[in-house]
């Protein structure tokens, strides 16, 4: 029982943390603001601060006083800020119950995630992590981790991890209820969370927060309303930085975002900054590992000597392999397979089906090219096996955006027709 | 926790916990080693703030000093208590 109170204190003292979202949702509709930038700015802050010898208690504090003064400016509202906090509150719960139950760290998360944020923990900085195995791995999930584990009343790790699980929650509620809560709408959010939980990606992994980073860019992207203005453009960019922080790969997820969203833009100044601020936040990490740790490689190891194996390129077996994994893993998460083939069965291509096609051909070249030229110590075969069904199930983020989108599209016309009728 | 990290399989968090418990040992003082395909358990236990010289070392999934993974010199260690394929050893 006094588990499940302290739970329940967690969860409130996180969501309280990101309580400004659900405040400013009204004025951010107001003035076209489209991307959730308190979520955003707030783990960019955790991240900026794990560089400096910083107590985040006090930017825990800071920003509490902050979303205090909000819910009083904004408290016209309270009646639907209760609900959307009861309704998400719920979710967070109820997942973090499952989790809690069967308390496990995966393979990775225990062989240097942990270490890592038990460091950060401990009031480390990210030049604490540099003496630490994988030392060129992003820390913004471990910062994140050991932020809201250091708040915690109770000092285990699985406390820190419930964060995962409510930005998971926060986001797929800002991308499914956009207006009002409607029965519909609750629905499709119940269906929606229910469909792409997946247990194992709360085991401490990485791919969770990058689903949900995706989740929120694909969000942007695939909506044809949603336009790239100077403040979209800045939130954009801050966004990729969080997905650049998450896992190495998100490099290139960063790339391919920022390239399939030119499908989209009409102004193409605004696109411009925004492949070169891109750009700019990849060199500035690049440079920042190389400086600290005085080299920079791609997963430690498992790519050094890149040029030595670029015979690879020939080497069948391997494509044979990778493309097998492939499909065997997009069968495990349906849902890009269901989209894939209703995109190709459609006659006429909307500019929306061809960002989602450019987004698989970017995506599924790079895992080739990730597969192809690995040089992992355990063989190409055990790395395929142990990490592609996490990298498929951060990308399927983007194809959830279009199901969804469609469904609700298709759902509202045919309610539309009946009342009609 | 001890169904998925195991007692004296897998990670072997039941068997470190119990030996922590059972000879009162200071979580300073140990060094955890598996010598299987799982994840040291280390962070379980351990306070990486801590300077680390320790005097009794626990062994998970331990197959003699014979086999290819083994680095540990059980000859150079008094044994202390041991459940199967587990072991407590004492720096001599």
């Amino acid at each position: 029982m006094s588990d499940i109170l302290i739970l329940f204190v967690q969860v409130s003292l996180i969501l309280s943390f990101f309580s400004s979202n659900l405040v400013l949702q009204n004025k951010y509709r107001q003035n076209k603001i489209e991307l959730n930038p308190d979520i955003i700015i707030n783990l960019n802050l955790i991240l900026i601060l794990s560089f400096f010898e910083f107590d985040l208690i006090y930017l825990f504090g800071l920003i509490i006083a902050l979303n205090i003064f909000f819910i009083f400016k904004n408290k016209d509202d309270l009646i639907n800020l209760l609900i959307t906090f009861l309704i998400i509150f719920f979710f967070i719960f109820t997942l973090s119950i499952a989790i809690f139950r069967e308390l496990k760290l995966g393979w990775d998360a225990q062989e240097f995630h942990i270490l890592k944020t038990i460091i950060l923990f401990n009031s480390g900085t990210f030049f604490d992590l540099q003496n630490t195995i994988q030392n060129n791995i992003p820390h913004l999930g471990h910062s994140i981790w050991a932020f809201f584990w250091k708040i915690s009343i109770i000092d285990h790790e699985f406390f820190g991890r419930i964060s995962y699980v409510t930005i998971f929650i926060l986001v797929c509620y800002r991308v499914v209820i956009k207006k009002k809560l409607t029965f519909f709408n609750f629905t499709l959010l119940t269906l929606f969370i229910f469909l792409s939980y997946d247990p194992e990606q709360f085991n401490g992994y990485q791919e969770i927060l990058l689903f949900s980073f995706i989740l929120l860019a694909s969000d942007f992207i695939l909506d044809n309303k949603k336009q790239l203005n100077l403040v979209n453009t800045i939130s954009f960019l801050f966004l990729l930085n969080l997905i650049i922080w998450t896992k190495q790969e998100g490099i290139f997820i960063s790339l391919i975002l920022s390239t399939i969203i030119f499908f989209k833009t009409k102004n193409k100044k605004n696109f411009s900054y925004l492949v070169l601020g891109n750009l700019l936040l990849i060199t500035f990490q690049i440079l920042i590992f190389y400086f600290s740790t005085g080299h920079y490689e791609i997963q430690t190891s498992d790519y050094s000597g890149i040029f030595n194996n670029f015979f690879m390129i020939f080497d069948i077996e391997r494509y044979y392999y990778i493309i097998i994994e492939y499909f065997i893993t997009i069968i495990q998460y349906p849902i890009i397979l269901v989209v894939l083939v209703y995109i190709l069965s459609k006659r006429k291509l909307s500019n929306k089906e061809k960002m989602l096609l450019s987004f698989t051909i970017l995506s599924i070249l790079f895992c080739m090219a990730a597969y192809i030229f690995t040089n992992h110590n355990s063989g190409y075969i055990y790395h395929i096996k142990t990490s592609m069904s996490r990298f498929i199930y951060s990308i399927s983020a983007f194809y959830w955006i279009y199901f969804l989108n469609e469904f609700s599209i298709l759902f509202k016309k045919k309610f539309n027709e009946l009342n009609y009728k | 926790m001890l169904n998925n990290y195991g007692y004296c399989k897998n990670e072997g968090l039941g068997f470190v916990k119990d030996v922590i418990d059972k000879f009162r040992l200071e979580k300073k003082d140990i060094n955890i080693q598996n010598f299987d395909d799982f994840p040291n358990i280390s962070w379980a236990v351990y306070n990486f703030t801590e300077n680390l010289n320790p005097n009794f070392f626990i062994l998970i999934n331990y197959r003699g000093k014979d086999t290819d993974r083994s680095k540990f010199d059980s000859d150079k260690f008094k044994l202390i208590y041991n459940f199967e394929n587990c072991y407590l050893f004492e720096k001599l």
